[in-house]
């Protein structure tokens, strides 16, 4: 090998080196240290390096488990109903928008990212309140006699929320997918007979999966690991995993905190594993890059 | 042709913006045929086509199939076949899948399913193809899979829309030869868009041409290749020439006179082209032969000499400074720069019709 190439080698090896070792700082080492520390046992304030199940023993059996549970079962639920309205928007926008507005379209979906999140879910939280907005046009409209309660602190104002904090992320990855697909696909799917609904189901649906997963992750990840919309918007005592962990965390119970933290990592790597076993991820990433 | 044609064009008009894209599109494609319809890019033919198959609206004018108005029948009821330039296989399936595409809704068992695909594989030579994935064939190979897919559910009529222009050149010419054999074999008619002259002669067993929305000419090739009947017609083909002159008397038999020559044209056009002008095949100009008595001769200077392999072009400058192109066989060893006479049999000159407008 020439001395030109190894020094390029050696360039590239540099160049690559930075952001990987960057990266390993920045999430491996912490994620290595909150599994480290989930062994450790709990004192009174403090803890103690060891090897102990204590912390996961208690969170399996103990009340926070069904918080993990319904934390899954939130997360779920809203990431499918977040699914079906950014398929929705997404399809709108790909198909049914002149190709001139799609920018625009595009960049009014960002438009409520320039607001941080937690006032933005403050601001639903006045909205949805007992003498919101809401209610009172209800009671203007006739619609009802006294204020609806269920507006706020209810599953119905998480579901709100977490649907106005994640479901226009959601909206890009389908985007792209169904904007990837040839035109001629439905065309030629239409000549073989197949009427507009069989073309979506036979050659859209299938063709959009792998922006679907993408998008199903986004929200999902997010849903699951959600504390203010379920602290501001569930009202007290609407616990899911990221107010369980924060409130371990308030007590100083830093194995327990830590104990969850892996748990909920875990089934993020799962879901992401399967993701990599059922589609191609190179294919999409490529689609994202301008192959 | 029969009273009610496979195909029926009637009167076909369509617009977009201030592109007329068809301008009264009349034509009719018989059962069995290989029609081509003809033209540059821009010339109207691929919506004519995208209309027969329902993917466009007229805006106004009528579809028949079999005498049935199709017109306002949405392409999945219209039981066509389209072939795409981009092959629009779809990516997510097999090949098998793919042919089997269009079976589905024919309530078919799965062996008789099976059975149908393997007789098209057999068809377009990719016998053993069935649980290959599309993605990862030639260009040929997906081409064929396509003609495949559109053929198995036996449409009325198979629309082609530019299907070779995506291969390279040999493939394009194995395609072109296994086309028209699939053609033959299955007695399907064809409607096929090109932009290739020699794609369209080879091919077809009529070729319409298209200029600006406009059918110009409609002939079988030969007719259309040795007599073009307007100058955008005599100026597609490669080796046409076109001389302007100017017409001499009235009547039935004029004469049309340029600096050059003038002959007696049996036979005029209804509408003449303006400037009067004539169409002459470059291998019907011959140099310095031996004219026989009925032959129209002229004097031209040779200006250049281009070799092509097995024909060489001449490039001959008449009197009056038109430029035109005799074609021979290489051999016949003539320097540039010298006075040669030219000799034409009579019935190689085409008198031109003006260009529909």
């Amino acid at each position: 090998m020439s001395a030109a190439v190894k020094r390029r080698d050696l360039g590239a090896a540099v160049l690559l080196g930075v952001p990987v070792l960057l990266c390993a700082l920045a999430i491996v080492v912490p994620l290595v240290l909150t599994l480290i520390i989930s062994f450790w046992e709990r004192q009174m304030i403090g803890m103690r390096p060891g090897f102990s199940l204590a912390s996961y023993a208690l969170f399996f059996d103990g009340a926070r488990f069904s918080v993990l549970q319904r934390s899954f079962w939130v997360a779920t639920s809203s990431t499918l109903l977040m699914l079906a309205s950014a398929y929705l928007v997404a399809y709108l926008i790909t198909f049914k928008l002149p190709p001139s507005r799609t920018r625009i379209f595009l960049f009014l979906l960002s438009v409520p990212f320039l607001v941080n999140y937690v006032i933005r879910t403050f601001s639903w939280a006045y909205l949805l309140g007992r003498t919101g907005p809401l209610n009172q046009f209800l009671q203007w409209a006739g619609l009802t006699s006294h204020p609806i309660d269920w507006l706020l602190f209810s599953d119905f104002a998480v579901y709100l929320g977490l649907v106005a904090a994640y479901m226009p992320f959601m909206v890009y990855p389908i985007w792209l997918s169904l904007s990837a697909i040839d035109r001629r696909l439905i065309e030629a799917s239409w000549m073989l007979g197949e009427p507009p609904l069989g073309t979506f189901l036979k050659v859209v649906l299938p063709l959009s999966l792998p922006g679907v997963f993408a998008a199903a992750i986004f929200g999902f990840v997010g849903a699951f690991g959600e504390v203010a919309v379920s602290q501001i918007l569930g009202g007290v005592g609407y616990q899911l995993m990221g107010n369980a962990i924060t409130s371990s965390l308030d007590v100083l119970n830093y194995p327990m905190a830590a104990a969850m933290s892996t748990v909920v990592v875990g089934c993020m790597l799962l879901l992401l594993l399967l993701w990599l076993r059922f589609f191609d991820l190179r294919l999409f990433l490529g689609k994202m890059l301008g192959r | 042709m029969s009273p009610s044609p496979l195909l029926h064009v009637h009167a076909v008009r369509k617009q977009f913006g201030k592109q007329v894209t068809a301008a009264g599109v009349d034509l009719q494609v018989a059962n069995g045929e290989f029609f081509t319809m003809l033209g540059p890019s821009g010339s109207g033919k691929s919506t004519i086509l995208r209309m027969i198959a329902g993917l466009e609206h007229p805006d106004s004018g009528r579809i028949l199939i079999n005498g049935q108005d199709v017109t306002d029948l949405p392409p999945w009821r219209r039981d066509l076949g389209m072939v795409f330039q981009q092959y629009a296989n779809f990516p997510h399936m097999t090949v098998a899948q793919n042919i089997a595409y269009g079976l589905r809704r024919r309530k078919l068992d799965r062996e008789a399913v099976r059975k149908r695909v393997s007789e098209l594989l057999d068809l377009v030579s990719l016998p053993g193809f069935e649980e290959r994935p599309v993605t990862r064939l030639s260009g040929g190979e997906q081409q064929r899979v396509a003609i495949a897919r559109a053929l198995a559910p036996r449409p009325r009529l198979l629309l082609l829309d530019e299907p070779l222009s995506a291969l390279d050149e040999k493939i394009r010419r194995e395609m072109q030869a296994q086309l028209k054999d699939i053609q033959r074999v299955t007695g399907t008619a064809f409607v096929y868009v090109t932009h290739d002259q020699e794609e369209a002669l080879t091919m077809s067993d009529r070729v319409a041409v298209l200029n600006w929305g406009h059918l110009v000419q409609v002939d079988e090739p030969h007719a259309l290749f040795r007599h073009p009947r307007t100058k955008f017609v005599a100026t597609f083909f490669r080796g046409s020439n076109v001389v302007e002159g100017k017409l001499v008397g009235q009547g039935r038999s004029s004469i049309f006179e340029c600096s050059a020559f003038r002959v007696a044209l049996p036979e005029l056009p209804s509408k003449f082209a303006h400037p009067p002008a004539v169409a002459i095949r470059g291998e019907d100009l011959r140099i310095n032969g031996h004219p026989s008595p009925e032959d129209i001769t002229f004097d031209a200077v040779l200006e250049r000499v281009v070799y092509r392999g097995v024909y060489t072009d001449y490039q001959l400058r008449l009197v009056d400074g038109q430029v035109v192109t005799a074609s021979a066989t290489s051999g016949q060893n003539l320097p540039a720069g010298q006075k040669v006479q030219v000799a034409v049999r009579p019935e190689g000159i085409t008198p031109l019709q003006a260009e529909p407008a």
